[in-house]
């Protein structure tokens, strides 16, 4: 048995592929998405090789398949051990930035398990953001730095249990227009993902699009050439939002 | 997949070519940090024998107890 990540087939070499562009400035063309990594919930997780820290104008962007909708699952850690983006159930949102942790509550429920759902975090220095399916949700809060030494856990629980795609940073404040293109330009189930390569990501990772979904390291397709790499063997899916 | 909790003092016994965990320092604890979790497929390990096996979603539960998964503390709003 390999310690890699379970590899599926999937991504450039065949399986199943979307296509969709979108992005400004085009881009599009050859993008396809045919691959995501599946988290356990149990003790799967990732680290990039080195912190990131996003100041100033920053935004973070994935899609998530999370498969309940309960409990808390932590999508950034700044440090291994503390919360960073953390869901508590579909109702409140915890983002720590430099400067605290910033609460975003909603009565509704913005996102669902069992489905893809797209997700963003917005900063310019002063307003901090949070974008669930192309919608703002949980008032402005105030804006700090947010660095990501951890994806999908911090040590020991907060585990997310579900799908990853299409994780990507910027050194750029989205803009509402922006975000509601990412999420939506795509269209129907399975082509929502678009090129974001238009909008100049530092970070992006490709979840297994790029790599053939085999091995454990994800490349960075973004211009800051982070290699994110997968820990105790997610498993890659041919899910894609 | 298959899920398997061990002693932590057994983890020096732990095969890695036959789990998916990816090294010891990668195991996720129990709070008290007197076990482990593991997870394999197709046979079991022979280091696994006589370990109670639990599916996906058992072993989930067993993660939700306060055993694995402290009480949440709001954060302090600054």
């Amino acid at each position: 048995m390999s310690h890699s990540a379970i590899s599926l087939g999937l991504g450039l070499g065949g399986g199943k592929s979307a296509t969709s562009s979108g992005a400004p400035g085009g881009g599009g063309g050859g993008f396809t998405n045919g691959a995501s990594v599946d988290f356990d919930g149990v003790d799967d997780h990732a680290t990039p090789a080195s912190t990131i820290t996003l100041s100033g104008n920053k935004s973070i962007s994935f899609w998530a398949y999370l498969d309940v909708a309960s409990g808390y699952q932590n999508f950034t850690s700044p440090n291994g051990t503390s919360y960073g983006l953390l869901a508590n159930a579909n109702t409140t949102v915890y983002c720590r930035t430099g400067g605290g942790v910033r609460t975003f509550s909603f009565g509704g429920s913005p996102w669902s398990a069992g489905v893809w759902n797209h997700w963003a975090v917005t900063g310019d220095g002063s307003d901090l953001i949070l974008y669930i399916n192309g919608t703002a949700v949980g008032g402005v809060q105030v804006d700090g730095d947010i660095s990501i030494a951890k994806f999908c856990a911090i040590t020991g629980y907060y585990f997310v249990n579900g799908k990853i795609d299409e994780f990507a940073c910027f050194n750029s404040t989205l803009s509402p227009s922006d975000v509601s293109t990412i999420t939506n330009a795509g269209g129907a189930s399975g082509s929502k993902a678009i090129d974001l390569s238009g909008y100049s990501p530092v970070h992006w990772w490709r979840m297994g699009d790029i790599n053939g979904s085999s091995g454990t390291t994800i490349a960075d397709q973004g211009s800051g050439g982070v290699a994110m790499t997968l820990v105790n063997s997610p498993a890659y899916s041919a899910s894609v939002p | 997949m298959k899920y398997v909790i061990l002693d932590a003092d057994e983890v020096d016994d732990i095969v890695f070519s036959e789990i998916f965990e990816t090294s010891a320092s990668t195991l996720r604890y129990n709070l008290a940090e007197t076990e482990t979790v593991l997870k394999y497929d197709g046979a079991k390990p022979r280091f696994l024998y006589g370990k109670d096996t639990y599916t996906h979603s058992e072993i989930l539960a067993i993660l939700a107890t306060s055993a694995w998964t402290p009480p949440f503390v709001p954060p302090d709003e600054d």
